[in-house]
């Protein structure tokens, strides 16, 4: 009976270059049980033998200690080449190719000199490998493109930081405290704030400093570290950025589950703001849809998105006879079937049912809204309710007006839109235009379900701050569902957290039109519906109640809570609400 | 929402019998997202004031959610389950329980037929040693002193011996079995009738193994007493095969190592009553598949919910009473696992196969019983009706369907 509703996803085609990170078996998390494994087999070389420097090890870069100078020369050779990119026209540098796991440092240095001293062609050469996990990097530069903007990308090329060592306690002031993030949530470990599961490791005996090992400490630096550098990258300092960054991700590794996870999305996401390696907002939506019902089956969001909107919809539909639900975040329909279940044996009989699906094109040949509308189709039949269907392709929301609806007499109808709204806010206009097409549409109801964060405000620092703790707080969250009970569960969660790195480097890396995760908090939310002429719709206790005993039934974490909020609901890890849940009407 | 009563019961309970089975598949599965889908249209679908099929289902529903919250995947137990209404079942005082009782056929129909047939076997004998194994803590025993008062010739004493037991059923007494022996004595002295009342701390998890003993070496010394064995809906506590039970048999058996209910039938026998008189539920609730308990019980039960309308009135307490202890049952059967799952209802062919292998002979009651059951039924709804099977068994039915069986044994 599982996955009932949907066809099973066809990753392994989608996953593209990356790809099979699900379908190998147990290998979903495999990057990281790999990394695992090799640092336990590091306790064992480390009391055999110290020569290898332990956190490079971690990388998978076999670099000893006593090599660790020449290394560091290299680099600093490297970054002097780099400097000098720009006057020879290296934009090419930015390229599409990722080297990553160089089992020796030393001559991948070597080669990146190499390569770059005379001018060559440089497909095949490398950008400083990102932290893994690199499959997932793969997914996002097959679609990368090439800057065009020749901008300076270093301010001067006399160095400030000296990469013989690595900056530990230099470039930054003494740490006396933890941070507080501003919610002041004072999680312990798993947590992304906190400390990491893995025992702390003893100061590495090395030639230099390096890194410190201490992972206490480390968690501190890589904050600070990512702090600093998306301060850097406002400021345009794009030099300190760039060593900045690079530190993050040796940080990075150290840390342990949710804490490693999100500050390697975020750093990735500041690489390619300071290399301009821009992602493509992904047009192809089959992909997107994919990982969305991995995040839908791991964790309870989504979950809890579908419950609160149809609850109210349900509620908006009593003693109608005919209803229309238009769908503005179709996907594979998902939400569809217990609602009509539910309308299906209602008192009194089930009323006609017609749902009109939005989506976006996509882009291989199959009509994908139209293959949901089937399946839900044959599901109505077995529920003998009866039904019709319209899948309705748009590139935006906005280009819908009401008179493309087929509207009928007599019939109830619900506006339902899950995570879609803010995306409209990337182009000026477009919320307004929906919200008008929605008002022309008089629904009884319009349920609206969006992720309850600012990532919207002008200034890229605040920006990237509130989503540093938004994403900690949800992959905290994710680290206790799914997990390794099942290779399936596994993928689903891997999976999500793709999703939702996805997201990450749309809010940090991308700017104007392609930047769509443009969330907003309810109350921001509220004030746009109130001035649009919408009036809240109260979503009665009944929903919060149900939502919080199936939540409490399934969902692994004891973290998650619902709250009640003036009418609506929202569901949040610990005291961070995460996503909210509003129904209007007209006012 | 609130409820329209749609009457028919035929799609509408087909469709809630296969969401309950889809669900409990899902729990027992782990599939979280398939369960909380059908859980959250279950809830929309069966409120707990709406018809009796919705009330039934909701019943299950809330069963449901119990178990998932036992089961593995939910780390919280939580209060959310019990959210909706508190469970708790009622304390009856004895006048309560009493006239709840005399409301329906589902224990006066037992109570009739048997003691109609007690009657018979013991007329004669000076002294009558009842012991009352029944859910309903001696409700049928007033009855029974009333006409052995008024109908044998020379008033015998009666000694009247219940097993006192540890585990608490539905319908609960607000007074312990002292206070109510106490009553009952003084009852029977009013009909002039000496009664000796005996508690005998035993329970149905380990077969009653403590009576017996004490019955055993008792009827040593009292071989002459009519004993009356009375089993009025207890019996189907005693634990079956179906249960794997860790604890070891008293009784070493060559082969096949007997569950208590077998050895408790044997030891019944062993006791040479003069009669024994086995009433109970005709259901089959011993399936360890949760599926098949589940369809078991949903197609039995809908008979209590069904039959309330014509004796209680919607929101009376004494309604919420009844449907509480229904619920605890509902629970209890598709909640609970192994020793705790104490609701092990067996139907009657089972039942008779289980006496006759224990060495017991039926006997037929007399139409002067049947006639007494029949006029009983005349008192209630018109959808009670009564059946014969095989001679010696009678059936209660409701609306054609069988509800509770009567027979009567004696030692072959």
């Amino acid at each position: 009976m599982k996955r009932d509703y949907r066809c099973p996803p066809p990753y392994p085609d989608t996953c593209g270059g990356g790809g099979g990170s699900g379908s190998s078996s147990g290998g979903a998390g495999g990057d990281y049980s790999m990394a695992a494994d090799r640092k336990a087999k590091m306790w064992e070389e480390t009391e055999q033998d110290a020569g290898v420097d332990e956190l490079l090890a971690v990388l998978g870069y076999q670099v000893k200690s006593s090599d660790m100078a020449e290394v560091a020369q290299k680099l600093e050779q490297l970054e002097e080449v780099l400097g000098h990119v720009e006057e020879d026209g290296l934009s090419q540098l930015a390229s599409d190719t990722v080297h990553y796991n160089p089992s020796d440092i030393s001559s991948w240095l070597e080669s990146m000199i190499t390569e770059l001293n005379p001018l060559p062609n440089l497909d095949s050469s490398a950008t400083l490998p990102p932290p893994p996990p690199a499959q997932i990097d793969d997914l996002f530069l097959e679609s990368s493109t090439i800057t065009t903007d020749h901008s300076k990308i270093f301010e001067d090329s006399s160095s400030n930081y000296d990469l013989t060592a690595i900056p530990g306690k230099a470039v930054y002031p003494q740490i006396q405290s933890p941070p507080t993030p501003p919610n002041k949530r004072l999680k312990p470990s798993p947590g992304v704030w906190g400390l990491p599961n893995e025992s702390t490791r003893p100061a590495a005996e090395s030639a230099r400093p390096v890194v410190l090992v201490d992972s206490q400490e480390n968690g501190i630096r890589l904050v600070h570290a990512l702090m600093a550098c998306a301060e850097a990258v406002q400021q345009e300092n794009l030099k300190l950025a760039e060593v900045l960054v690079k530190q993050i991700g040796f940080l990075a590794v150290a840390q342990a589950g949710a804490m490693r996870k999100v500050a390697t999305y975020f750093a990735d996401a500041l690489a390619r703001r300071i290399y301009r390696l821009y992602p493509q907002t992904h047009h192809d939506s089959t992909f997107s849809d994919l990982l969305q019902i991995h995040f839908y089956e791991t964790c309870p969001y989504l979950k809890f998105a579908h419950f609160t909107a149809n609850q109210a919809i349900l509620e908006a539909f009593a003693n109608k006879k005919h209803v229309h639900v238009i769908d503005f975040s179709m996907k594979q329909g998902v939400q569809w079937p217990a609602l009509m279940q539910a309308l299906a044996l209602r008192p009194g009989g089930p009323p006609t049912f017609r749902l009109t699906g939005i989506g976006p094109p996509s882009h291989d040949n199959t009509d994908r809204l139209q293959e949901v509308g089937w399946k839900l189709a044959q599901l109505a039949e077995t529920v003998h309710v009866k039904f019709e269907y319209r899948g309705f392709v748009a590139n935006s929301l906005a280009d819908l007006d009401a008179s493309m609806l087929d509207l009928r007499e007599g019939e109830a109808v619900a506006v339902n839109s899950v995570f879609e709204f803010h995306q409209l806010l990337a182009r000026p206009g477009s919320i307004e235009k929906v919200l008008s097409a929605v008002k022309e549409i008089k629904p009884e109801i319009l349920t609206v379900v969006e992720e309850e964060a600012n990532h919207n405000g002008s200034v890229f620092l605040d920006r990237f701050t509130e989503s540093l703790h938004y994403y900690s707080t949800l992959f905290d969250s994710l680290e206790g569902c799914g997990g390794s009970s099942s290779p399936v569960a596994n993928q689903d969660k891997i999976m999500s957290e793709v999703y939702l790195g996805k997201q990450i480097c749309n809010v940090v890396a991308c700017e104007g039109p392609d930047r769509v995760e443009r969330h907003e908090t309810l109350d921001q939310w509220r004030s746009r519906f109130g001035s649009a002429g919408f009036e809240p719709v109260h979503l009665g206790s009944n929903a919060f109640k149900q939502a919080s005993m199936l939540l409490a039934l399934f969902n692994g974490g004891d973290g998650y809570r619902v709250e009640e909020n003036d009418g609506c609901l929202m569901l949040g890890w610990h005291t961070r609400p995460l996503i909210a849940t509003s129904a209007w009407k007209l006012s | 929402p609130t409820s329209k009563d749609l009457g028919s019961f035929g799609g509408d309970a087909n469709c809630m019998e296969q969401l309950l089975v889809h669900c409990a598949n899902a729990i027992d599965s782990n599939d979280a997202t398939l369960a909380q889908q059908i859980l959250w249209v279950l809830n929309n679908i069966a409120p707990p004031d709406g018809d009796s099929n919705q009330r039934l289902t909701c019943g299950f529903l809330r069963a449901l959610i119990a178990r998932a919250a036992r089961s593995g995947t939910c780390k919280m137990l939580t209060a959310m389950a019990n959210a909706h209404t508190n469970n708790h079942t009622h304390k009856f005082s004895i006048i309560d329980l009493a006239s709840f009782v005399d409301l329906t056929p589902w224990h006066r129909f037992g109570f009739t037929a048997a003691n109609a047939a007690i009657l018979e076997a013991v007329e004669g004998h000076s002294v009558i040693h009842i012991v009352d194994l029944s859910l309903t803590h001696c409700m049928q025993m007033p009855t029974l002193i009333d006409a052995i008062a008024s109908r044998l010739e020379v008033p015998p004493l009666v000694k009247l011996t219940v097993a006192g037991a540890t585990e608490d059923v539905p319908p609960m007494l607000d007074l312990s079995y002292e206070e109510l022996g106490t009553k009952l004595v003084g009852f029977a002295r009013s009909r002039n009738i000496t009664m000796e009342f005996r508690v005998i701390p035993s329970s149905f998890s380990d077969g009653f193994s403590s009576l017996i003993e004490q019955l055993r070496s008792q009827h040593l010394v009292h071989g002459y007493e009519a004993l009356v064995i009375n089993c009025h809906m207890m019996l189907h506590y005693i634990p079956e095969e179906t249960l794997l039970s860790s604890f070891t048999t008293f009784e070493t058996s060559s082969s096949s190592s007997s569950s208590f209910r077998t050895m408790f039938l044997k030891a019944l026998w062993s006791l040479d009553p003069t009669i024994v008189v086995l009433v109970d539920e005709d259901a089959d609730f011993t399936s360890n598949n949760l599926v098949s308990r589940l369809r078991s019980a949903f197609n039995y039960l809908w008979i209590p919910y069904d039959t309330v309308d014509t004796f209680l009135p919607r929101g009376s307490k004494h309604r919420q009473w009844y449907e509480a202890d229904l619920c605890w049952k509902i629970e209890n059967v598709i909640a609970h696992e192994g020793l705790q799952r104490v609701e092990r209802l067996e139907p009657k062919c089972r039942w008779v196969q289980r006496m006759r292998n224990a060495n017991f002979r039926g006997i037929t009651f007399s139409e002067d019983a049947v006639s007494e059951v029949k006029s009983m039924l005349d008192e209630h709804a018109a959808g009670w009706g009564l059946k014969r099977e095989e001679e010696d068994h009678l059936v209660l039915t409701w609306k054609g369907h069988n509800v509770v069986f009567a027979t009567a044994w004696v030692p072959t």
